[in-house]
């Protein structure tokens, strides 16, 4: 029962020192099982006279024993090599680390706002009141958004930030606390305690006063500028940074979108197509330069655009067709003036 | 790296004019420890233990470089062995059973470590009681260990010898830093060359290996 492949040429394989035909040989031999104890064999044999190190199998024998004997004791937990350390598993165990801590960091530099800012906010076609900590009320118009600091808003200073449109009941506190409003330009309202609506869109800045005092600061030209405001004032700061004073007769009426209403005076068509922009996220373009001037007086209620649309068809005539996903407005008298 | 070590045992085998003594030695080994194990488990377990454990450590650290690694994978190996009452059904021999055995652990540990694309199912198990995969197994898995023999034996000079520092006498960055008078980054810089060349002669090795164990 000698095996055709001689002893030493196994060795020679199992130490990487065989040529590629004899590597060859060994390999068509291995392949039939019946070899395999031979090779086996062989491979213990290599191993024991050129072993790689001596292990230490005393103290190991011990480990083993201790193993089972402990495992005689409890159920059988992971197997002891998932825990092993070792200067990779350490190193991937640093890399986790390292992107669960980047992970951490670009999260809470991502979520810093919602953290430490409360957010109120209303959509389209909605608004709502909010009471805040220190008892003063905001009223938010459609599509407006309130930022309040979770941490130190009761400290020296209320300071909120707005984009959109609120009337503020600001509550005077004991302590004198300023409140300020600040919107994306430049530009801020303080307070004591007095009610007032503020107007910031992209389209420019109103603040109407209806009771106390607020002062304006603002900057034109680089330079920080102040404005005291009496009550029943009216200031228009334009996104140039040009600021308007004018006496308005009735200031609650800029906050008549609390009540769904619109107060329009001399308000001309393409304003209007900015206020449904804004109040109600509807694209609405006049047909021509005339029908973008022609104006309208009046206190309308309306709680949708539609409503507000069917007040322009109505009062100006106006013919409204939908064209591409924005709402065209024309005036009927050009469309029907014979040709 | 090989050490000539003396045989214990006078002369058991020693070259191909010996052959025949080479067939019987086995059987009775192998008779004797069955007999014991039948006598009683525990002590079947050591007189296997003395007579394996050193030859089958110094084959896993030729897959794993790391007599640490290549001493946990051996401990679980006879561990298994007892726990699962192996000596009761494994045929024809417990020498095969122990090298196979080590040998899938050891590329198991290998793939965990160096081959991650390769996630066949049929390789998530690492019992040593796995079915046994065939001749086709043999031949790869000496392939395996010869080509990460190679692959360290190419390594430039100190990238090698800081290598073995760190890998087989488990020593820390700091401390080779110390012994070779280089700087710890340096240490670093040598063990990742190491390692990228590992696994880069890893790669065609994986393929061959997890084909060849989708297929048998």
């Amino acid at each position: 029962m000698k095996h055709p492949v001689p002893k030493q040429t196994i060795f020679d394989y199992l130490a990487g020192r065989s040529t590629p035909l004899e590597k060859r040989t060994i390999e068509a031999w291995l392949v039939q099982e019946e070899n395999s104890e031979v090779f086996y064999q062989c491979l213990y044999e290599c191993e024991r006279q050129s072993p790689q190190y001596i292990p230490n199998s005393e103290t190991a024998f011990t480990l083993l024993s201790e193993k089972i004997d402990n495992q005689v004791a409890k159920q059988p937990s992971d197997s002891p090599l998932r825990g092993h350390r070792s200067w990779w598993s350490s190193f991937r165990f640093w890399q986790i680390a390292a992107s669960i801590t980047l992970f951490l960091t670009i999260s809470i530099w991502l979520l810093r706002d919602p953290i430490l800012y409360k957010t109120y906010r209303t959509y389209y076609g909605q608004s709502s009141t909010f009471l805040l900590s220190d008892g003063s009320r905001v009223t938010l118009n459609a599509n407006s958004t309130l930022t309040v600091p979770r941490f130190g808003f009761d400290k020296k200073v209320r300071s909120i930030s707005l984009a959109g449109e609120a009337e503020f009941l600001v509550r005077h506190t004991s302590t004198n606390q300023r409140f300020v409003v600040k919107t994306a330009e430049n530009f801020q309202v303080e307070v004591l305690g007095t009610e007032f609506t503020v107007f910031a869109r992209p389209r420019g800045t109103k603040v109407a006063l209806r009771e106390g005092k607020i002062r304006l600061d603002y900057e034109k030209n680089a330079r920080r500028k102040k404005l005291l405001m009496k009550p029943g004032e009216l200031v228009t700061f334009s996104s140039e940074g040009n600021l308007k004073l004018q006496r308005s007769a009735r200031p609650e009426l800029q906050a008549a979108w609390k009540e769904q209403r619109f107060v329009f005076d001399n308000t001309s068509v393409l304003e209007i197509c900015a206020i449904l922009a804004e109040n109600f996220g509807v694209k609405a373009l006049p047909g021509n330069e005339a029908t973008a001037a022609r104006t309208i007086s009046g206190n309308f209620k309306a709680q949708n655009a539609d409503d507000l649309l069917d007040i322009l068809r109505e009062v100006l005539g106006l013919e409204i067709k939908k064209q591409n996903g924005s709402i065209i407005l024309n005036s009927q008298e050009f469309n029907s003036k014979p040709l | 790296m090989i050490q000539p070590l003396p045989d214990r045992e006078d002369s058991e085998l020693h070259g191909p004019s010996r052959d025949d003594e080479v067939k019987i030695r086995p059987l009775e080994v192998e008779s004797a420890l069955r007999r014991a194990f039948e006598e009683d488990a525990r002590m079947g377990l050591e007189l296997l233990f003395r007579r394996y454990h050193g030859p089958l450590c110094s084959h896993a650290v030729r897959f794993v470089y790391s007599r640490q690694i290549a001493e946990d994978l051996v401990g679980e190996v006879f561990f298994q062995f007892y726990k699962t009452e192996a000596h009761k059904r494994v045929m024809p021999s417990y020498l095969s059973y122990l090298f196979r055995s080590v040998r899938n652990e050891a590329f198991t540990y290998l793939r965990r470590e160096f081959g991650r694309f390769c996630s066949l199912d049929a390789f998530s198990e690492t019992q040593p009681d796995f079915q046994t995969p065939g001749p086709d197994a043999e031949i790869q898995f000496n392939n395996l260990y010869l080509k990460v023999n190679e692959t360290i034996a190419k390594l430039p000079a100190q990238c090698q010898r800081v290598f073995m520092m760190s890998r087989f006498e488990d020593k820390k960055y700091q401390e080779i830093a110390q012994e070779l008078s280089i700087s710890p980054k340096t240490v670093e810089a040598h063990m990742s060359k190491a390692l990228r060349h590992l696994r880069e002669a890893l790669r065609g090795e994986w393929l061959t290996a997890c084909l060849f164990f989708l297929l048998a």
